[in-house]
């Protein structure tokens, strides 16, 4: 059924040019759209706004592209998915970065005893890959076929990035004493 | 990976999940968006007034309505005391006028949304 409301709100936007069913699609994503990007900028609102911004912009010029093969879901985290990576590309032609040292930027090796245990913390010990994995998969719910489709990745390739930052995630919480007290 | 570990991190998410309040996002991402159709129907409206510029020009609508209104002027009482000449052209302002007050409003609510 939300895939038919989806659907027909589309519909009426590229044949009536109906923006306010684009006004209700935008309403009803920009919370699991915004939420992305703050986990892969580890809670950077400004950034994951503007980030946000340029997705639905994008999906709304590029409407006419949706051919139904995915979910609107799905299509629309592919297009954040490809945002942030043009934003990292540009980032590191701006800072002239290799990418390990992009990763290390979102990324620490640290221990940080007594740190808030907050999920960007958490965070922060995966790689770029691994987070959207992760995110995508506990956080947006969304299958591994689904996140395949989204990455662009093969369903292998996701399920390893799963296995790794499952591992981080379980070793850092271990660390912070999450498991112990439960 | 045990069970129990995977139970771990699934809670873990699932307490760290929140929902993103709009607070003017949507309104600021309507205000941004390209506004495709206007800039269609202005290429509609420029092309429509090029042909018909041309038109006018290839069959010779300046003479033609330089002789009409010559003819208005010239005969503007005969006009007013016929009858039947003052009903064509009752008719004729009030089909103008009904086309002009139909494409206004169907201007503005094209332009509604």
């Amino acid at each position: 059924m939300q895939q038919l409301n989806d659907i027909s709100l589309v519909a009426q936007v590229i044949v009536f040019r109906n923006n306010r069913a684009f006004d209700t699609l935008v309403k009803k994503y920009q919370s699991s759209v915004r939420r992305f990007f703050l986990h892969q900028t580890l809670g950077d609102k400004e950034l994951s706004d503007d980030l946000a911004q340029e997705t639905f912009i994008k999906a709304y010029t590029n409407l006419s592209s949706f051919k139904n093969l995915s979910s609107f879901s799905t299509w629309l985290y592919r297009i954040a998915y490809n945002v942030f990576y043009d934003y990292l590309r540009r980032k590191k032609e701006t800072d002239d970065l290799e990418t390990t040292q992009v990763d290390r930027l979102y990324q620490t090796t640290q221990e940080n005893v007594g740190a808030k245990l907050d999920v960007y913390e958490s965070l922060k010990q995966l790689k770029e890959e691994e987070r959207v994995c992760i995110t995508l998969f506990y956080m947006e719910d969304l299958a591994i076929d689904k996140i395949a489709a989204v990455t662009g990745m093969p369903v292998g390739t996701v399920k390893s990035h799963l296995s790794r930052g499952k591992e981080k995630l379980s070793n850092f919480l271990k660390r912070n004493g999450y498991g112990e007290t439960r | 990976m045990e069970r129990r570990d995977e139970e771990m991190i699934s809670l873990f998410m699932r307490q760290q999940k929140t929902e993103v309040e709009d607070n003017g996002f949507s309104r600021r991402v309507m205000h941004r968006l390209p506004n495709r159709s206007k800039w269609a129907d202005r290429l509609f409206n420029l092309l429509v007034a090029a042909v018909s510029l041309f038109l006018f020009y290839i069959f010779d609508g300046v003479e033609l309505v330089w002789n009409h209104l010559e003819g208005i002027g010239t005969n503007v009482f005969d006009f007013l005391t016929a009858i039947p000449d003052r009903f064509d052209l009752g008719i004729y302002i009030l089909v103008m006028t009904g086309l002009t007050f139909g494409y206004i409003g169907w201007a503005y609510l094209y332009e509604e949304d």
